[in-house]
């Protein structure tokens, strides 16, 4: 399994190359990402996220708490958290 | 801001989507193929739709509904257009413009079933063969152009919800629909910093749709896929919502609704669930241009990035001012010429500083004429269909800006001078033809900045002014005298006399009598003049000329008597101080001029204004100005003290009606000067020329 790991501050330029990242990570293993240093995040990591979760064989996310708020505020945390359903 | 004030932004905005889809539809007719303009014609249908569906005006968002999904299909290629469609189509958009109307008003809603019917009927013609040849799922449906090329009510049925029972809000709340386009994520902006504040005012995602979301591999950083529906108790106030993403402005789309959600921008869902498309790992459907997506912001009250929206009262607070500044600026040189100090750099800097701060101050009123230009063509429509008379318009110099108070009471004049030429000047088919003429009858609309001035022209190609038509008639009606000698001018003059009109018969139309007389009224309040030039068999122009703002005006000041007097330089030709033998006596009160040979009365205006006896013709100078209804006169006046701007200030607002003074003006020594109303004045004093019997 591809661990990719994402820096505490996820502003645009960092999505930029978590993007980089988890294109090249994403195929037929199933990624995991630790978000677990995660403390700012928008819109553009989180559909991010999303998007990974729905490429190749899918991606399991382990949040930070402030993850977890932000995705729980856009009302993604079953999108994003639960069990990977590929 | 306040929901009214929401719902009046939407009807502007729906007057400008009116005009778009009008004039996409127009340039359809020229270029069929052109896929720009049917686009333009749908985005505006389309934004009228997702306003009516947040404000609640059901009848005006099903109608609505149904004709953009014919646009849409027209667009797609998948309707053919022909000419009985887009007759169709312009017609549907004649019933779009009355339903807004309605809405707006709270007047009846219009009689749409037979139209609507025709809408389906033309869609589903094409559905049937469309499927019969191609049968396609749904998903497969791509939007080219990333616009809202599908129904947007069976994608909101087709959204993979967790939880459906999420779908509705709870009872007694109301929820607003997101969508952050790509701009929302730039220059600082976070669409999840206003969600936090939608949550601190109370507000509750329902649900997020991430249907729009692609693959890792087509995913682009400068792109929004997400939408939120939100909901909040019905103790907040949806301005309260809207002014969390006023800093955002036409980046984030906004969808207000209780019971269902209005539409918003483009969705190339991925109909199939999640789980479904990665096992597939197929992109059934391209995700849509960002470019695309945020030009065509559905929201109703998304404003432009690059305008903001000002009320015109704090608009009109500005222009008195800059009325009173110019004032003050005169003053002030005045003072500073009469304590014997050449004027200084200072003063010159001020004066050009207030000119330019006054140019500035009128050029934010100005807009572009087409505005009103653009609802000719449904005027002519209408009157089509009542007169069987196909016209063919052509406009020119729409984008000519004049002062929004004269755009908007041009409107009624423009629409009368329309009707006037298509019911009188344009000829029916088959006496076209006869004469050698095309078919159909052409109206050419124009308008263009000369002088200082506005020149808007109505010309048209159809029979002309009978003249002796005209006089006869104006003769019965005891308009004019039996044995009145009128040259072509007047005679034409006369279809502007009250009460007159050659029409056979009342129709709708015309035939009543009042439209150019009104015509002449709304003109002549506008400070504006008419002319007629007819030729018999050739066709007519109407040419009007305004002034280009009705705040401030060129005069020219007179001394008569110990009075300051202003005369509209509009209505001056020329000056002159009268030769020996120039001025000829009649009877013991009456004069004339004779200009180059050409005779005219001559009026002092001491009498005619009550200022006491006038002095000899020698010593006084004569103006010669141009009237509407009795043409051509010499004003006479002791001198001509100056020649400039000035501002006018209403005497009806302030003290009442005068005959003869238009208003007044304050001059830079701080007196009050009255403005001459040169056309009632000559009138008056010539008592009508004894020409004019009514």
């Amino acid at each position: 399994m591809t661990t990719v790991r994402l820096p505490a501050r996820c502003d645009r330029s960092a999505v930029q190359t978590i993007l980089a990242d988890l294109a090249a990570a994403i195929g037929a293993d199933p990624v995991e990402i630790d978000a677990t240093q995660v403390d700012q995040a928008g819109q553009a990591l989180l559909q991010l996220l999303v998007a990974a979760r729905y490429s190749g064989t899918g991606a399991t996310i382990t949040p930070s708490d402030a993850l977890l708020q932000a995705a729980r505020l856009a009302g993604l945390e079953n999108e994003l958290f639960s069990e990977v359903q590929a | 801001m306040s929901p009214e004030e929401i719902q009046q932004i939407y009807f502007l905005e729906c007057e400008e989507s009116l005009a778009a889809a009008e004039a996409g539809l127009a340039a359809c007719r020229h270029g069929i193929d052109d896929p720009e303009s049917i686009n333009s014609a749908f985005r505006g249908v389309h934004s009228i739709k997702g306003g009516a569906g947040a404000f609640g005006y059901g009848a005006l968002q099903a109608y609505t509904h149904i004709f953009e999904t014919l646009l849409s299909d027209v667009r797609d290629g998948s309707v053919t257009i022909t000419e009985p469609l887009h007759n169709l189509l312009l017609r549907a958009l004649d019933v779009l413009s009355d339903h807004v109307l309605a809405a707006r008003d709270g007047s009846s809603v219009p009689d749409d079933a037979a139209l609507l019917a025709e809408l389906e009927a033309a869609q589903a013609a094409n559905h049937g063969a469309h499927a019969a040849a191609e049968p396609e799922p749904a998903a497969a449906e791509s939007v080219d152009d990333g616009d809202f090329g599908i129904d947007f009510d069976d994608i909101m049925a087709d959204l993979p919800l967790a939880d459906s029972a999420a779908a509705a809000p709870a009872e007694g709340r109301w929820q607003v629909a997101i969508r952050p386009y790509a701009g929302a994520m730039c220059n600082g902006s976070e669409p999840l910093l206003m969600l936090r504040e939608l949550a601190t005012l109370g507000g509750e995602c329902l649900r997020c749709d991430t249907s729009r979301v692609p693959q890792i591999d087509d995913f682009q950083l400068d792109q929004g896929y997400l939408d939120w529906v939100f909901t909040f108790p019905a103790s907040v106030e949806c301005a309260a919502v809207q002014e969390v993403f006023d800093f955002v402005g036409g980046d984030c789309a906004l969808a207000f609704g209780d019971a269902q959600l209005p539409p918003l921008a483009p969705a190339p869902a991925r109909t199939a669930a999640p789980t479904a498309t990665s096992e597939t790992g197929e992109a059934d459907a391209s995700p849509a241009p960002a470019s695309s997506a945020q030009a065509a912001p559905a929201a109703p009250a998304a404003p432009s990035g690059a305008s903001i929206r000002i009320d015109l009262i704090k608009l009109d607070r500005l222009i008195d001012s800059v009325g009173e500044l110019v004032i003050a600026q005169a003053m002030l040189a005045q003072q500073v010429s009469a304590l014997g100090h050449e004027a200084s750099e200072a003063m010159a800097l001020l004066e050009s500083l207030t000119r330019e701060i006054q140019e500035s101050a009128m050029a934010i009123r100005a807009q572009p004429i087409g505005s009103v230009f653009s609802r000719v063509p449904r005027i002519l429509r209408d009157l089509a269909a009542v007169t069987n008379k196909h016209v063919q318009l052509e406009v020119a110099g729409e984008t000519t800006e004049l002062d929004k108070t004269v755009i908007e009471r041009l409107s009624e004049p423009l629409t009368h001078l329309i009707r006037n030429a298509v019911d009188h000047g344009i000829e029916p088919t088959e006496e076209r033809l006869a004469n050698g003429k095309s078919p159909e009858g052409t109206i050419r609309l124009s308008a263009e900045q000369k002088s200082g001035r506005i020149v808007i022209r109505v010309a048209d190609d159809g029979r002309g002014i009978d003249r002796a038509r005209v006089l006869a008639k104006a003769v019965e009606k005891g308009i004019v005298s039996p044995d009145a000698q009128l040259g072509s001018e007047e005679i034409d003059n006369l279809i502007f006399a009250p009460g007159f009109s050659t029409a056979a018969n009342v129709t709708s139309v015309s035939g009543r009598g009042v439209g150019m007389d009104v015509v002449r009224q709304n003109v002549k309040e506008l400070g504006g003049r008419i002319v007629i030039e007819s030729e018999a068999g050739k066709g007519s122009t109407f040419t009007l000329t305004l002034p280009l703002t009705l705040a401030v005006s060129d005069g020219m000041i007179v001394e008569v008597g110990d009075q300051t007097l202003v005369l509209p330089l509009a209505n001056v030709v020329e000056s002159l101080r009268p030769g020996p033998g120039e001025v000829e006596r009649l009877g013991v009160s009456s004069a004339m001029l004779n200009v180059r040979g050409s005779f005219m009365p001559v009026i002092p205006v001491a009498q005619a204004i009550g200022a006491g006896q006038p002095g000899s013709f020698d010593d006084g100078v004569l103006i010669v100005v141009d009237s509407e209804g009795a043409g051509r006169a010499a004003l006479q006046v002791d001198a001509i003290s100056d020649q400039r701007q000035f501002v006018i200030k209403s005497l009806d607002t302030h003290y009442r009606a005068v005959p003869g003074v238009a208003g007044a003006t304050i001059l830079g020594d701080g007196r009050v000067a009255l403005i001459l109303d040169v056309d009632s004045l000559v009138a008056g004093a010539l008592g009508q020329s004894g020409r004019l019997a009514a």
